[in-house]
């Protein structure tokens, strides 16, 4: 059985002024130990997609569709039960530590929290467990770390402490929304040794958030490629480079500079993203798609291309294109 | 904080300066004297009636209070009676020093003013509280049109409906004068209410604010409850900003109980310092308008060090303002 089975998730935000339709149904499938990455540009509904699975997305929310987590239907659980699956069995790490952390209360107690709400240590084991955990996420000298404050840390030093936070009552899942987006490079790097280290060890299942191709190779099994609100590609990390399908992936990938070729102008995916205040109809590229047919006026459905890959693309059956260009 | 705090100290001479230098211009710059006034309305020689002396007497009083001397020695004595508490008489009692007049009336306003404060926050705190964690629902929106009804109402007015409850239909507290703790439940009462009302406004809204902030979702992500949320961070954070208002808030109640005293009859400052503005009592007029700025800046440097006390930010770092 999956850890996390997401069916037809679509998610819109009503405001007064608008309504934002964020994620338009998609399908997304966790297995136990496994770590998958998602990818999109800002607005692809990413966020928006994980965030729904704690069910932690403001109340201006409407979600539909169904959402599994260990066998239990998060779209018709209590508030109390799903407090008892946040912090316990879900762990979070989100993109800005500063903004995520109280100013005002120390680290420490911050820390012990997900294990005092839940009731898995007293206080005094707690503070034992915390400090142990610091050690681990690789803050030095963790006794004297615990009783500062969140403006006392650097934002490498505060997004470990996030991850300690996330991973310390030993969650069957961890969430990481961009956990690297505000670092900078080497620090980023350090981070994503240390989630990948802490997933390994612990044996937890992930969902990696982030707009960045290579990152998300780097951390995960499975690549979901989101676009306008919908997965538009689901592939092995592996076979990234290789066999990607959808137009959209490919425009991605080579928009990416590389080191090793002569300085040119980058290429660039013309256009601009999916405007969400509308409905989606059709394939959500098809504006920006060099290819687009007719056909992509009704919406392509996500169809497997070969073992463990799907993408939604009129032209991603293997006899017409092959990576994302028709042949 | 030591660094702080002598700043703040400097500053607040430099403010003293400036607001006595003020005082005296605008009281001098208002038409008639204390002497011009009285034969205004009493007819000819009346200052030198009211006093029973002659006009050479009179002369004389002018000569003491240096009425004739050049401005920057008028005020300067005016300041270094002040600073060094050798206030002399005013015109309007002249047979009790300034500062014996002080030491009786001015307690009564100042604990006024204190206790109005302390009453209205343990009101308001509660009020802020049920409102934000209700938002938006029926209990917001009475708890809110109340705190906005109350402050819309000025306190003497409130003093008015407070009387007519407690005093003539219900004779459940004293109305006048001053003879116990039960005196000052109708005053404290005519203050805080509307400061009840802008309090529990302001908290409501920095709670709101504090609680559709990010931390609070990773409060709620690591497990914790909407009472987690609030008793354990938000409410702190925006208690804080709530303290920085009562400098300010001090500053306004001073001033309401100038009607407050009046209606209740109260032996507070707040009627001295109204007569000596209205009779041109220079002295009296200096006196109070130099006692009540010390009092607000005093106020002021007391919540911006309580403020760096509570806010860790600033405690550590030894920074402030």
């Amino acid at each position: 059985m999956a850890l996390v089975e997401i069916h037809n998730l679509r998610v819109r935000f009503e405001t007064d002024e608008a309504t934002i339709y964020a994620v338009n149904g998609i399908d997304l499938m966790v297995e136990p130990g496994q770590s998958i990455g998602i990818v999109g540009e800002s607005g692809s509904g990413k966020s928006v997609s994980v965030t729904s699975i704690p069910r932690l997305l403001p109340r201006t929310a409407r979600v539909e569709g169904s959402v599994y987590f260990n066998g239990k239907d998060m779209m018709r659980a209590t508030a109390s039960e799903l407090q008892a699956i946040r912090g316990h069995q879900i762990g979070m790490i989100f993109q800005n530590p500063h903004a995520y952390l109280n100013p005002t209360r120390t680290i420490g107690k911050q820390l012990m929290e997900p294990l005092l709400f839940h009731h898995l240590a007293g206080v005094k084991r707690a503070r034992a467990m915390g400090m142990e955990m610091l050690d681990r996420v690789g803050i030095v000298n963790p006794k004297a770390r615990f009783d500062n404050y969140p403006f006392e840390f650097s934002g490498g030093m505060l997004q470990r402490v996030l991850i300690a936070m996330a991973l310390i009552t030993g969650p069957k899942l961890v969430i990481a929304d961009e956990p690297t987006t505000a670092l900078d490079v080497t620090v980023q790097a350090q981070i994503l040794r240390l989630l990948k280290e802490m997933q390994r060890e612990l044996g937890m299942s992930m969902i990696f958030v982030t707009h960045d191709l290579a990152v998300a190779s780097q951390v995960s099994d499975v690549i979901y490629v989101m676009y306008g609100g919908i997965v538009v590609e689901r592939l092995p990390a592996k076979q990234l480079i290789r066999v990607h399908r959808h137009p959209y992936l490919s425009g991605l990938l080579a928009s990416l500079p590389r080191v090793d070729e002569p300085v040119g102008r980058l290429p660039f995916i013309p256009g601009l993203p999916v405007n969400t205040r509308q409905p989606l109809s059709g394939c959500p590229f098809y504006a920006r798609c060099q290819w687009h047919l007719d056909q992509c006026q009704s919406a392509p459905p996500l169809t497997l291309v070969e073992r463990d890959h799907e993408a939604a693309c009129w032209l991603a059956d293997e006899r017409r294109v092959a990576n994302g260009q028709p042949s | 904080m030591a660094q702080f705090i002598a700043r703040r100290f400097l500053y607040m001479i430099l403010a003293f300066v400036v607001i006595s230098l003020v005082t005296y211009f605008l009281m001098k710059a208002a038409p008639g004297s204390f002497l011009a006034m009285n034969v205004g309305v009493n007819g000819a020689s009346f200052g030198a009636d009211q006093f029973q002396v002659s006009p050479q007497v009179m002369q004389s009083i002018i000569n003491h209070y240096h009425l004739n001397a050049p401005w920057y020695v008028q005020w300067w004595g005016f300041v270094k009676g002040f600073v060094t508490l050798h206030m002399g008489t005013s015109f309007e009692y002249p047979n009790t020093p300034t500062l014996q007049l002080i030491e009786e009336t001015f307690p009564v306003s100042l604990s006024l003013a204190l206790i109005s404060i302390a009453v209205g926050l343990a009101v308001a705190i509660p009020f802020g509280i049920i409102a934000a964690v209700r938002a938006n629902s029926w209990v917001d929106s009475t708890t809110m049109f109340a705190a906005m009804t109350g402050t819309a109402i000025p306190s003497y007015i409130i003093a008015v409906f407070l009387i007519l409850i407690f005093g003539v239909w219900t004779h459940l507290f004293p109305i006048l004068g001053y003879q116990g703790a039960q005196y000052y439940v109708l005053p404290v009462l005519s203050l805080a209410i509307p400061m009840i009302g802008a309090s529990s406004r302001y908290l409501r809204n920095s709670l709101i604010e504090n609680l559709h902030s990010e931390y609070v979702t990773a409060i709620f992500a690591r497990g914790g409850t909407l009472k987690d949320a609030v008793f354990g961070n938000a409410l702190r954070n925006s208690l804080l900003p709530l303290i920085t208002t009562i400098g300010p808030l001090l500053a306004g109640l001073m001033m309401g109980t100038v009607f407050i005293e009046e209606m209740f009859g109260l032996p507070g400052m707040g009627h001295i310092f109204v007569n000596a503005a209205g009779r041109r009592d220079y002295p009296l007029i200096m006196d109070s308008a130099m006692l009540y700025a010390v009092v607000i800046m005093i106020m002021n440097l007391l919540v911006d060090i309580i403020y760096g006390v509570l806010d860790p930010r600033i405690r550590r770092s030894g920074r402030m303002g």
